[in-house]
């Protein structure tokens, strides 16, 4: 096969620019460079070498990711027949439904290489996800590595990344509305066998943003909004039956069961100078947070109420977590810290 | 030579400020009975807790709270009302002074000095005065929450309590019923119902 010179030229790019920029997009390291955008699309092709690279640092990148936050520790999870469960380690997973990428990935970071070589923001670009469940994850880890650099492409704290948000682990982690196609889509085999380790990853991120949380408002918007996007998700979860995935949430109630007296303190300062009324409506957000725990204890209640004999795989997982962290203790511990944030009449005991 | 007058003035301003502020709880009656009959039982027991019939509005009762403030219980909207208001007078003395080459002068300039000065004292007070009882106000209906929720929450377990009676007179003959406080300071209630 002869190549023109024009041809040779992107492939010598392609391997010696593109394929190391890939590297540092989804590690760190600078991505603004010199030099014209790599042309992709019609008349051009990567080499398979360079598509081979290519595919690699995604699936490397992808697999860190998932390791990164959980370490060695194990998950209780539905087997693939989904009628029985055990307890693996993240590679264990990786087997049965492994990790795909398309050519969607690559037309991806081929196109933000373009973005740090020209002069246009990457807020300007529209990027949408990939089908593939690696396609998901690359995609998200590229959103976070751009949000952490709002230089890159001019992004400030208002630029919520709506256009991204096709990706429904990007609206998860962006507070946005899973929207009809998204929350289908997570809770399929694919993607759903590794929510037991992406939601604990995430969970640390929803923490930190409310505890950043300076005023009334910003308290309303955050709290609020998570709170709505957990109840999409766990409305999803609990139609398509599957109360394991919901193993991955307990991390974060566990974590507000344990920080929720302090943060009654820093709630009631953060409302002191509101009327009343306005003071409920914005403690109203936060109680919807806690309130969501009620749902999962409920949800554990009625499912410790079903015969062992007559549990579902799922249920039992789902049991399983919750006797492991205790989960009625910290049910109990956020039930208080409503009612003392938010007294009310005539509330039905069981609720 | 020229000669300097100089005039003295004092005056006193007042302002009135006035503060309210109201908060609105949801009732949450747990339908024993039919709806219609858990509201009359609720009135029932809310008027024999000393609560008022509020006049021309034959679906609300009010009483006075712990601190004094205002409660209104919507029997039809099931909602409790809570609002407070207070008012205050605030008061300064303004003083100022002119000077020119004549008394009227002088005076004249007193004088405009002075009604600066008192609508800067006034709007200072009245700032000041306004933002103390607003967190006054404020502070009253939040201090008092507790109680008045407990005390509604008693009232509540009250309509339970007697509903769940009438509940079990329809499901056969009452034999025995027992009332007490478990060891957690839970209300406990013991129906035992004979067919």
């Amino acid at each position: 096969m002869t190549f023109t010179a024009e041809e040779d030229q992107f492939h010598l790019r392609s391997r010696f620019e593109l394929v190391p920029f890939v590297a540092r997009l989804l590690s760190a390291g600078p991505l603004r460079g010199e030099g014209a955008p790599l042309p992709g699309g019609v008349g051009h092709g990567f080499t398979e070498e360079a598509v081979s690279a290519l595919g690699e640092i995604a699936k490397r990148a992808a697999w860190g990711f998932l390791c990164r936050e959980i370490g060695w520790s194990r998950r209780r999870v539905l087997k693939e027949s989904s009628e029985c469960s055990e307890t693996i380690r993240l590679w264990e997973q990786g087997g049965r439904e492994p990790l795909r990428f398309t050519a969607a990935t690559i037309d991806l970071l081929l196109t933000i290489h373009a973005a740090t070589r020209g002069s246009k923001r990457i807020a300007d670009f529209d990027f949408p996800a990939g089908p593939a469940n690696g396609d998901l994850l690359i995609h998200h880890l590229v959103l976070r590595r751009l949000q952490r650099e709002p230089a890159l492409g001019g992004m400030d704290n208002a630029h919520r990344f709506r256009e991204w948000t096709g990706n429904p682990l990007n609206s998860l982690w962006l507070f946005e509305d899973l929207a009809s196609e998204g929350l289908p889509r997570l809770l399929e085999p694919d993607v759903s066998c590794w929510l037991p380790w992406i939601l604990p990853a995430f969970s640390e991120r929803w923490s930190d943003q409310l505890a950043g949380c300076s005023g009334p408002e910003d308290l309303a918007n955050l709290a609020g909004v998570l709170a709505s996007r957990l109840n999409e998700l766990i409305d999803g979860i609990e139609q398509q039956r599957r109360l394991d995935l919901l193993g991955g949430l307990l991390p974060f109630f566990q974590s507000l069961g344990k920080s929720c007296e302090g943060e009654e303190e820093r709630l009631r300062s953060l409302v002191r100078e509101l009327p009343m009324q306005g003071r409920r409506v914005a403690l109203g957000h936060w109680d919807a947070l806690l309130t969501i725990g009620q749902r999962i204890e409920s949800l554990r209640t009625a499912s410790a109420a079903v015969h062992p004999l007559e549990r579902s795989a799922s249920l039992a997982v789902f049991l399983e977590h919750c006797e492991a962290m205790d989960f009625g203790r910290v049910a109990a511990t956020l039930a208080a810290s409503s009612r003392r944030l938010l007294p009310r009449i005539g509330e039905h005991p069981r609720r | 030579m020229s000669q300097c007058y100089r005039v003295q003035l004092k005056a006193s301003v007042s302002r009135s400020v006035r503060s309210e502020d109201s908060v609105a709880y949801p009732i949450d009656l747990t339908p024993i009975l039919p709806e219609e009959e858990m509201r009359d039982l609720l009135r029932e027991v809310l008027e024999r807790e000393g609560w008022e019939a509020v006049e021309g509005e034959p679906d609300k009762v009010r009483k006075s709270g712990p601190g004094d403030e205002e409660m209104i219980l919507d029997l039809d909207e099931l909602e409790l009302v809570v609002s407070v208001s207070e008012e205050r007078e605030v008061a300064a003395e303004v003083e100022v002074e002119g000077s020119a080459e004549s008394p009227e002068g002088a005076s004249r300039r007193a004088q405009s000095e002075l009604s600066q000065r008192q609508q800067a004292m006034g709007d200072a007070i009245e700032e000041a005065a306004q933002r103390e009882l607003n967190a006054r106000v404020r502070g009253r209906l939040a201090e008092t929450e507790e109680v008045r929720t407990r005390e509604l929450n008693e009232i509540l377990q009250q309509v339970y309590a007697e509903s769940l009676k009438r509940k079990a007179g329809q499901m056969g003959d009452i034999l025995e019923v027992s009332e007490s406080t478990n060891e957690d300071g839970n209300y406990e209630l013991v129906i035992r119902v004979g067919q």
